[in-house]
């Protein structure tokens, strides 16, 4: 024979307590996918009026913030009208080597000298802007806010395989605007790839 | 790495490279690979590079603090949709 305190349902966690600490994390991510604090901000409170109508589905004990991260993902792409979210892409290893051989060809032109001598900060914060969906949410996820790629997966909602693909690329797709802000930077290379 | 046929170690290593500066490789295939960046200069430079980039990029982390005009807006919306 159970007791009541036995058979009573495992209470729901409070939504105050579970998902409103993350209100800054989830902030710092909308701001990352829309770079505008406008946008972020309609983000985020959809974000969280979608999550506390839909908090008895929330599984206690599970990751909260990665819920809040897939829900404001969703919210964002919805805003955006966007229909990239199953953009099919070749494979993340042909992206590697791509990065790789621009890696090449730009120590053979000298680039990567300019990269090393110049501050990246705002060219990359320049190039993330640009960055278009689904890879920007890679970047962001991975790079930004240190997930692993099965995490980014889940919060993706898509396979392993694909999160490899769109980072290689967006990673591929930074690096080619890097060596365009080397080059925009006051500085040339030789055709012989000596600097000048 | 431009040196070598498709095929060759160097070929394979830099298929892997992200995983593993990633710290997404198994601990057999990240050794395999450290190994391999051991005796490879050009491999190794290429390594390198790609860290340089991923910790510019790593950087920028930290991202916009959350305004507290968001976080009273966000709180008020929720209480309206019946947070209590």
């Amino acid at each position: 024979m159970y007791s009541m305190a036995e058979s009573a349902p495992i209470p729901a966690p409070d939504f105050r307590e579970t998902a409103l600490p993350f209100l800054p994390d989830v902030y710092r991510f909308a701001r990352s996918l829309t770079r505008d604090a406008a946008d972020a901000d309609d983000v985020v409170q959809e974000t969280f009026l979608r999550a506390l109508r839909s908090w008895r589905t929330f599984i206690p004990g599970s990751d909260c913030r990665r819920w809040l991260f897939t829900i404001c993902r969703n919210v964002y792409l919805r805003s955006r009208e966007r229909a990239e979210r199953q953009v099919a892409l070749d494979d993340g290893d042909d992206e590697a080597i791509a990065a790789v051989q621009a890696h090449a060809g730009w120590v053979r032109d000298g680039t990567d000298v300019l990269l090393a001598r110049l501050d990246l900060g705002p060219a990359i914060s320049a190039a993330l802007d640009e960055l278009s969906e689904p890879f920007r949410s890679a970047v962001v996820l991975v790079d930004l806010e240190d997930h692993s790629y099965e995490e980014a997966a889940a919060i993706l909602e898509v396979p392993v395989g694909t999160v490899r693909s769109r980072l290689f690329r967006a990673r591929r797709l930074l690096q080619e605007r890097l060596a365009r802000f080397a080059q925009d930077a006051g500085f040339t290379t030789s055709p012989a790839g000596g600097m000048r | 790495m431009t040196d070598h046929p498709p095929e060759s170690a160097c070929h394979r290593a830099m298929r892997r490279l992200f995983d593993f500066l990633d710290g997404e490789l198994a601990d057999a295939d990240d050794a395999a690979l450290r190994a391999h960046l051991a005796e490879c200069r050009d491999c190794l430079a290429h390594a390198e590079f790609e860290r340089t980039v991923l910790a510019a990029v790593a950087a920028q982390r930290g991202g916009a603090p959350l305004p507290e005009a968001t976080r009273a807006r966000v709180m008020a919306a929720l209480e309206e949709a019946g947070l209590s």
